[in-house]
C-alpha cells in the first residue's frame, strides 16, 4: 500500500502542473477565465488575475508534492477548494464553464466533480506514504500510473475527440442507427430548393406573401401552394415542380384568384 | 372539382390564364411597399410565446414582454416542423409571425413559424432515431422524423439518407423545438462531408 501512496505525487503533480500551466501560460487562458464562474464571483476586472493566481498556486502545490519529502497538504487544500468552487459555480452560475484546463466550453457537470474528487482522494492517500516517490519506482508502477492517467483523461472532455468520438463513430458504422430515416418520400425541402432556383419562382416571387401553405403529389409532379397578392387581389400561387429531379427550368406556376378561381397568371 | 384539383390543373397548364393574366408581370409587380422606417422595429413582425388562442387569434407574449395579437386565416402559411394547419398550434409554443399590421395593432399573419430553431451544433452521438447534439456545451436532443427529416450535404438537393452524418462533426440544424425541453424534432440538417 505504501508504495502505491508514494506514487501518487507523480499523478498529482502532473495534473496540477498541467492545469496550472494552462492557467498561467495558456494562450486561451483569458477566454477560459472570462467564461468561468470566477467572473460571476469576482467580476470581470478580477477574473483573470484570480485565474492566474490559482494557476500559480497549482504550480506551487505541484512542486510541494513532487519534491521529496512530499507535502500533499496544499494539494488537498486546492482540491477541496476546487470542489467547493464547482459546487458554488453550479448553483450561482450554472451557465458558466469550468475553464479548468482549457477554454473549451464545458458546463460544470458530474465529470468535473468526479475529477476533483479523484484528485482529493489521491492527495489524501499520499499522506499514508513515506513521502518519497523515487524509492517507490518499479516496473509495477507503470500500469498504476497509466491507469490513473486513463481515469483522468476519460473524465476530461477536451480529450473526448481522441477516444470517445472515434468509438462512437465505430458504433454508428456497425449499427446504422439512422437507417430508418431513409425513406422513398422525396423531402419537401428538396422540392423547395429546386423551386427557389426556378425562373417561374423568380417571375412571381415578388407577389408571394407567405411561406409554403401545403403541398401534394400528382404523378411526377409535386404541387406547392403559396399565398400571393396579384394586382391587389388575394390569390394562390401554385407551383408544379418535377419531383425528385433537380430541374428548375421545368417548374410551372399558376396564380389563381381566391375569389372566383380564375387563373390570373401562368408561366 | 375540389381546390387541389383546380390548383393542379392550373399549375400544369390544363386551364389557361384569363385575359387579365396576360398582362406584363413587370407591371403587375411594380408596386413595392415599404412601410418600415430605417432603424425602427419592423411593425410587420411578431415573435414570442403563445399565451392564449381564441377565434383564429393568437395572443403572443414577446421576449421583450410586449403582448401582440396575431390573426390567422386560411391564407396564412403555418410551419410546425412541416407545413401544417392552425389546429396544431398550442399554448406555450414559441413563434415568429410575419404579416401586415392593421391600424388597431392586430397583425394579420401571412406566415407563421412555430417553435422553429436554427442551431449550430456538433453531433455528440447518434443512436436509434435520434442524435445527441452539443450546442456550445449545452446538450440538445434532436429527434429524427422519418419522412420529414431531410439532410442537405454540401448544398446539394436534400435527401432522406442520414448515413453520411458523423459523430463529432459540425452541422446546422433547422428544427421544431419541443416547448419546455431541450429537445427538438429535426426538419433539415446541413452538413459538409
Amino acid at each position: 500500500m505504501r508504495w502505491l501512496a508514494d506514487l501518487q505525487p507523480l499523478v498529482i503533480a502532473a495534473w496540477l502542473g498541467w492545469s496550472g500551466g494552462f492557467k498561467v501560460l495558456g494562450r486561451t487562458a483569458p477566454l477560459a477565465a472570462a467564461s468561468s464562474a470566477l467572473r460571476t464571483l469576482l467580476g470581470q476586472r478580477w477574473a483573470l488575475p484570480a485565474f492566474r493566481a490559482v494557476g500559480f498556486a497549482e504550480l506551487a502545490a505541484a512542486i510541494a508534492v513532487l519534491v521529496p519529502p512530499a507535502w500533499p497538504v496544499p494539494a488537498i487544500g486546492l482540491s477541496t477548494a476546487f470542489l467547493v468552487y464547482l459546487g458554488y459555480a453550479r448553483v450561482a452560475a450554472p451557465e458558466s464553464s469550468c475553464g479548468c484546463t482549457s477554454a473549451r466550453p464545458s458546463p460544470i457537470g458530474w465529470r468535473h466533480f468526479t475529477n476533483a474528487g479523484f484528485l482529493l482522494a489521491i492527495s489524501v492517500f499520499t499522506l499514508l506514504g513515506n513521502g518519497s516517490w523515487p524509492g517507490a519506482w518499479s516496473v509495477q508502477a507503470v500500469p498504476v500510473i497509466l491507469a490513473e492517467a486513463a481515469v483522468i483523461i476519460s473524465l476530461n472532455g477536451q480529450f473526448d475527440r481522441y477516444w470517445l468520438m472515434p468509438l462512437r463513430r465505430l458504433k454508428v458504422r456497425l449499427t446504422h442507427p439512422l437507417a430508418a430515416a431513409t425513406t422513398d418520400v422525396i423531402p419537401l425541402h428538396a422540392t423547395v430548393q429546386t423551386l427557389e432556383r426556378s425562373p417561374a419562382f423568380m417571375t412571381v416571387g415578388q407577389a408571394l406573401r407567405s411561406d409554403v401553405i401545403e403541398s401534394w403529389d400528382e404523378g411526377e409532379w409535386r404541387l406547392v401552394r403559396y399565398t400571393a397578392r396579384f394586382q391587389d387581389r388575394p390569390a394562390s400561387a401554385v407551383f408544379a415542380v418535377p419531383r425528385g429531379k433537380d430541374e428548375p427550368d421545368r417548374v410551372k406556376v399558376a396564380v389563381v384568384d381566391d375569389a372566383d378561381s380564375s387563373v390570373l397568371f401562368a408561366a | 372539382m375540389d381546390r387541389r384539383q383546380l390548383f393542379t390543373a392550373a399549375a400544369l397548364g390544363v386551364i389557361g390564364a384569363t385575359a387579365i393574366g396576360s398582362l406584363d408581370p413587370a407591371e403587375a409587380f411594380a408596386k413595392p411597399k415599404w412601410d418600415v422606417d430605417p432603424g425602427a422595429p419592423d411593425p410587420n413582425f411578431v415573435e414570442g410565446v403563445v399565451n392564449t388562442i381564441a377565434d383564429g387569434q393568437l395572443f403572443v407574449k414577446g421576449s421583450d414582454g410586449v403582448f401582440n395579437r396575431v390573426q390567422v386565416t386560411g391564407a396564412t402559411s403555418i410551419w410546425k416542423l412541416t407545413p401544417t394547419t392552425f389546429d396544431k398550434v398550442e399554448v406555450g409554443d414559441g413563434l415568429y409571425a410575419r404579416g401586415v399590421r392593421m391600424p388597431d395593432g392586430l397583425l394579420a399573419a401571412e406566415s407563421l413559424w412555430v417553435n422553429i430553431v436554427n442551431l449550430d451544433v456538433h453531433i455528440s452521438s447518434i443512436s436509434k432515431d435520434r442524435m445527441a447534439l452539443d450546442h456550445a456545451g449545452s446538450p440538445v436532443m434532436g429527434y429524427v422524423v422519418p419522412g420529414i427529416t431531410a439532410t442537405v450535404y454540401n448544398g446539394t438537393p436534400a435527401i432522406s439518407d442520414m448515413s453520411l452524418l458523423q459523430v463529432g462533426k459540425h452541422v446546422q440544424v433547422i428544427g421544431a423545438w419541443r416547448p419546455g425541453t431541450n429537445e427538438i424534432d429535426i426538419a433539415t440538417v446541413y452538413a459538409a462531408v
